[in-house]
């Protein structure tokens, strides 16, 4: 790399000899980055109430956002799964139940908040999954 | 901060001095997470381990994990586990191990980041203010284009920074033994907890070393990813407004977690939605 760029160290260190993990910002280490203006947006959360049950054995879409890039990105997500007995956070995807498993995708066209859910372990009809998501500008795959 | 200087920049729209820390773009009081190694790689035979980047970090680094099951999709794997093996990090590499019940290839896109999970970080709580200042400064920031790449670039992947989007902002790294009670999950095992108070329930992401008991599939010297509730093992992250907590029914001795969690909170914009 040439000599050059920029570097902002952390407090306590001597920018002239902090190393890269020392430093809020380093121009040779980039960081992710998720597009503020676009429409539809690419942070957000979504509440989804189910008034039904998805097919038994299968992953089940839920929601959609078109992304508008030309390669699969980088999406991370949280969520909150609430049900009679009790509310469960966590990174996606996660297992809350026996019942499902909340995932979240990318491929070139979209972003999916999709669930695969086994009925065998019982009904999620009146139950919610909250996600909130962010579609990065950098590569998914 | 420790004195009273240093650099921030605000994202678009709100008005720097008296933005909410997560409405900073960045700030020189806490890290961006930031890049030191991404790829695509092809693990050929999923029955067999493999490294799939050597690093030498000299410190075992925050990684992430995206599984290619079918085609060109992308999912995040917070448990760093494909069927057919775990993902660790060491301080020289980041490994998959296989645990021989799958064979067959596997597409897999890697972030290895310039965090440690060994050292410990906690950035001040400093603006927790209920309204920010609206201002028209869109217009304005900071952009820095990786080597050899134009600064007019329209494509944020060409940028180090770019304080005209939401780059990640580590709170705090906490890193230490698991030796608490658990709590509602597990009745038994082993718990670490951290209170960072930011008042909403942040991104965070959580690793384990299994230490002398992690041999021999879960190899001592590596730090694995851990995700949310359930999943492959019995291990349980919960991340809640002010708290995040790890807890596994399992009760090894000398387990350590590292918790890395965001400013970063959940948008205030929510959009409802039926099923079906």
């Amino acid at each position: 790399m040439s000599n050059w760029g920029m570097k902002v160290a952390l407090p306590g260190y001597d920018v002239a000899t902090a190393t890269p993990e020392q430093c809020a910002i380093h121009s040779g280490y980039p960081s992710p980055k998720v597009k503020i203006d676009a429409a539809p947006r690419h942070y957000g959360t979504v509440r989804i109430t189910f008034t039904g049950n998805p097919p038994s054995g299968a992953e089940t879409t839920l929601y959609t956002v078109a992304h508008g890039y030309d390669y699969t990105p980088m999406v991370l997500a949280s969520g909150t799964y609430a049900n009679f007995s009790g509310q469960y956070d966590g990174t996606l995807p996660f297992e809350p139940t026996a019942t499902f498993e909340a995932i979240i995708e990318t491929d070139e066209d979209n972003m999916y908040i999709k669930v695969y859910y086994e009925s065998g372990f019982g009904s999620i009809i009146g139950d919610t999954l909250t996600v909130s998501y962010q579609i990065f500008a950098e590569n998914g795959m | 901060m420790a004195d009273n200087f240093g650099i921030k920049s605000s994202k678009p729209t709100y008005s720097v001095n008296d933005a909410k820390d997560y409405n900073l773009s960045f700030s020189s009081s806490w890290p961006l997470l930031k890049i030191a190694y991404q790829g695509r790689v092809t693990i050929s035979n999923r029955n067999t381990s493999q490294v799939i980047k050597t690093h030498n970090l000299g410190y075992p680094p925050m990684y992430l994990v995206f599984d290619n099951p079918s085609g060109t999709a992308s999912r995040y794997r917070s448990y760093a586990y494909i069927t057919g093996g775990q993902f660790g990090v060491s301080d020289t590499e980041l490994k998959f191990f296989s645990d021989t019940s799958t064979s067959g290839s596997r597409d897999i896109y890697y972030y290895i980041f310039a965090q440690p999970l060994d050292q410990n970080f906690e950035a001040d709580i400093i603006n927790t203010s209920t309204e920010d200042t609206y201002n028209d400064n869109s217009d304005y920031g900071i952009k820095v284009t990786k080597e050899g790449y134009d600064i007019t670039s329209t494509d944020l992947r060409d940028y180090v920074i770019h304080s005209g989007t939401r780059m990640p902002l580590i709170h705090a790294v906490q890193s230490g033994p698991c030796n608490e009670t658990p709590g509602f999950i597990f009745a038994g095992g082993y718990m670490k907890q951290y209170t960072h108070g930011l008042g909403y329930v942040p991104l965070a992401f959580a690793y384990v070393n299994y230490g002398s008991n992690g041999e021999p599939y879960y190899d001592s010297d590596y730090w694995y990813a851990v995700g949310g509730v359930g999943g492959p093992s019995t291990i349980a992250l919960v991340s809640q407004a002010d708290t995040i907590r790890l807890e596994d029914d399992n009760s090894p001795s000398t387990v350590t977690a590292c918790f890395v969690v965001f400013k970063d909170p959940r948008d205030g914009t929510q959009t409802e939605v039926t099923y079906p």
